[in-house]
């Protein structure tokens, strides 16, 4: 089956009604059959595939557990070791242990208990008790509850500030502002002998916000809040929430030029030609600008410049405020990539970084390097879907599509590497809001398209933003499609629901079993001897089923209907995009 | 014709229909056993609708009905009931008016979703 296949029966479907049997049976096939293969989504163990059964390796809920891991980590519903435990056994390729996976479990379940967005209120009642249980009740909402916690982790303003926001309380929002603080202010260098970590915003971290405020212009002085406020200005949780109204409340109130020095234990490799191109200019730059010369109090704008930096797929370190090889890799690989986009000559670019007199001392102009960040400020959704649309179309009239069809799960590899590592005391940092990596993938199209024709080595910025937005349109679209659509399946195909009875005479077992049909109609078959465990049981399964199937026939219903408005040829990452954008919708309360 | 079915669809959502069936429906548990391409021990449905249909299709199989309940649109409800229950058949009627009830209410929960799968998407 072929993308335009699954297109021709959503259609049919769609046309011919609930009892076009046949339209509903190829549907079923190409997303419960073909779709898995296609891209690796993992199924509970004992579900079987006719036909269409893969034997590679599954990668779609392990990327969602790794970023579980981290969001759980940034909020604190896990300590920082059994992230780095976590992250151990990643490396290792090995998988999580069950006492590790319990812990993350716990993790969800805190999450869940405290979490009060009706995305999440709607899901089914999380099962206590036995581990696969627990286990299985994950998987099937793991696109729900990473999405929810993703947005408690962005920068890219998809959380929304709370007028009704109490300093205080404990709430996964006030776990959300207690991370940021974190981001802009935690003092690495102090921390080297404790790991404790405020969870929740308090009224201690006033006086950090009150020294955020004095970086910015006095027109934010009225923010400030009060030793005893019992609440935060909403415009003051936005510069929280959201790092490009922070970053131009900061830029705006810096008029002069700023250079930062700063000098590197030894020469970062890669970006050699552009540091040698760069350096023959140094002396003379330094002496002509008699601006400010900084050299080292301004941690703050760095830290901004880091965020920025990892948001656009440059930066995998901590934003620490300090400059070190990473960073430094970072801006160098910022300005290859704004070279090849072109609108910037070598000779503006070039008035970024300057090496410094010495060897391994470099000058940043900051106010230029703010300039170019800015370039990768979060687009608004409608704004990142276009973008996205064209990074698409010119994948497809590259002649590249078919290739990156039959390649992507090999060669997302390619960018493992730069997720960073994670030690004691330096956490593997990845960055996951969804349009920070559409803008940064669309800023040099050029070259991830030479990427998927094998033709270019440069993976940080564009083509690690690229990997990473695709992978979670697939991770989070389709996992979610799939998981809904199983449920929903049981009434458009008429599928049974089957308990079987846990003991019986030798071998033989009763078997209780019940039908829907779409309309709601309803068989129920049981063996004369079915016990009343059993039955409790199957009237669990009942429960649970109709549960899930209420919680997503709306978000079904949308994929669908997106399903069958695309125009073919289209190839199956891009017709995961299109699945993934009403799902996201659902997710985000959109849709 | 298409908005025939979607018509006649939307009149068999107005009613519900539920019924319980008992019988011979059991099951060899070592016939079913598989085992995943991890190797784990699983059952095979498949292998599980083949048992069950030559059960309910030998000619000594006996299923009859225990209840069927008709829900008509304006929830006027309709129940019949098989005769001198025993006590195991009761927590069968039981679970037979606990399904009635929740797939009423799966109903009026799941009609808006259902009714966008085939009129069209919000955006």
């Amino acid at each position: 089956m072929q993308p335009g296949d699954l297109i021709t029966a959503a259609r049919d479907w769609r046309k011919q009604g609930p009892g076009s049997r046949d339209a509903a049976d190829q549907l079923a096939y190409g997303v419960e059959e073909v779709m898995p293969a296609r891209y690796g989504l993992s199924l509970p163990a004992g579900t079987y595939l006719n036909g269409g059964a893969s034997e590679r390796e599954t990668r779609t809920r392990r990327g969602q557990w790794h970023e579980a891991v981290q969001h759980l980590t940034d909020l604190d519903y896990l300590p920082l070791a059994v992230s780095e435990a976590w992250h151990r056994h990643r490396r290792a390729e090995q998988p999580p242990p069950a006492e590790l996976l319990g812990r993350v479990l716990t993790a969800i379940d805190a999450f869940i208990a405290e979490a009060t967005e009706p995305v999440i209120r709607g899901l089914p009642e999380p099962p206590g008790g036995r581990f696969a249980d627990r286990l299985e009740w994950a998987e099937r909402y793991l696109p729900v509850v990473v999405h929810r916690l993703s947005e408690l982790t962005s920068f890219d303003g998809d959380l929304l500030p709370r007028p009704d926001y109490r300093i205080g309380e404990r709430t996964p929002f006030a776990r959300s502002l207690a991370f940021r603080m974190r981001v802009l202010f935690f003092d690495y260098g102090a921390a080297r002998r404790t790991r404790a970590r405020q969870r929740f915003f308090a009224r201690a971290s006033l006086p950090q916000l009150v020294a955020l405020l004095s970086y910015l212009p006095p027109s934010y002085a009225e923010l400030r809040p009060e030793r005893n406020a019992v609440t935060l200005a909403a415009d003051l949780q936005v510069l929280l929430l959201n790092a490009d109204r922070l970053f131009s409340a900061y830029r705006s109130g810096r008029g002069k030029r700023t250079y930062l020095q700063y000098r590197l234990a030894q020469a970062p490799a890669g970006g050699r030609a552009v540091a040698d191109r760069l350096r023959r200019r140094a002396g003379r730059w330094i002496e002509r600008e008699g601006d400010q010369l900084d050299t080292g109090v301004n941690h703050f704008g760095v830290r901004l410049a880091q965020l920025f930096l990892w948001r656009g797929g440059f930066y995998t370190g901590r934003p620490d405020g300090d400059i070190g090889p990473l960073t430094h890799a970072a801006i160098l690989s910022l300005l290859e990539q704004e070279a090849e986009y072109g609108d910037l000559s070598d000779r503006q670019l070039g008035k970024i970084l300057l090496p410094a007199p010495g060897d391994l001392d470099w000058v940043i102009d900051l106010r230029r390097l703010g300039d170019t960040l800015q370039r990768y400020r979060v687009p608004p959704v409608a704004e990142a879907r276009a973008e996205e649309d064209r990074l698409w179309e010119r994948i497809r009239e590259s002649g590249q599509e078919q290739q990156l069809d039959r390649t992507f799960t090999e060669r997302q590899r390619e960018v493992g590497p730069l997720y960073g590592s994670s030690s004691p005391g330096r956490l593997r940092r990845v960055y996951y809001g969804l349009r920070g990596l559409i803008r940064g993938a669309f800023r040099a199209v050029g070259r991830i398209i030479k990427w998927i024709a094998g033709a270019v080595e440069q993976l940080l910025g564009a083509v690690f933003d690229f990997v990473k937005a695709l992978a979670k349109r697939i991770q989070e679209g389709m996992g979610l499609f799939f998981t809904g659509f199983r449920f929903f399946a049981r009434y458009l195909l008429g599928r049974p629901l089957v308990t079987i009875a846990a003991a019986g005479e030798g071998e033989t077992r009763s078997v209780l079993l019940t039908r829907f049909r779409i309309d709601f109609d309803v068989i129920n078959l049981f063996d004369g001897g079915t016990d009343r465990e059993t039955v409790a049981r199957h009237a669990d399964l009942l429960r649970r089923s109709q549960a899930g199937a209420t919680y997503f026939v709306g978000a079904i219903g949308n994929c669908l209907g997106a399903i069958a408005l695309l125009q073919p040829p289209v190839g199956w990452l891009r017709l995961a995009v299109a699945v993934a954008r009403p799902v996201r919708d659902f997710l985000s309360g959109r849709g | 014709m298409a908005e025939k079915s979607l018509w006649d669809f939307i009149e068999d959502m107005a009613t519900l229909d539920v019924v319980t069936l008992t019988g011979n429906l059991t099951v060899n548990v070592n016939d079913l056993q598989g085992s995943d391409p991890e190797g784990r021990k699983a059952l095979k449905f498949s292998g599980l609708m083949q048992q069950l249909e030559g059960n309910i299709m030998k000619k000594d199989s006996k299923v009859s009905a225990l209840a069927a309940t008709h829900v008509s649109i304006d929830k006027d409800t309709v129940t019949f009931v098989k005769e001198k229950l025993s006590p195991e058949e009761a927590v069968y009627l039981d679970f037979h008016n606990e399904t009635v009830k929740a797939a009423g209410i799966a109903r009026a929960a799941m009609a808006d979703g259902i009714a966008k799968l085939f009129v069209g998407t919000k955006k």
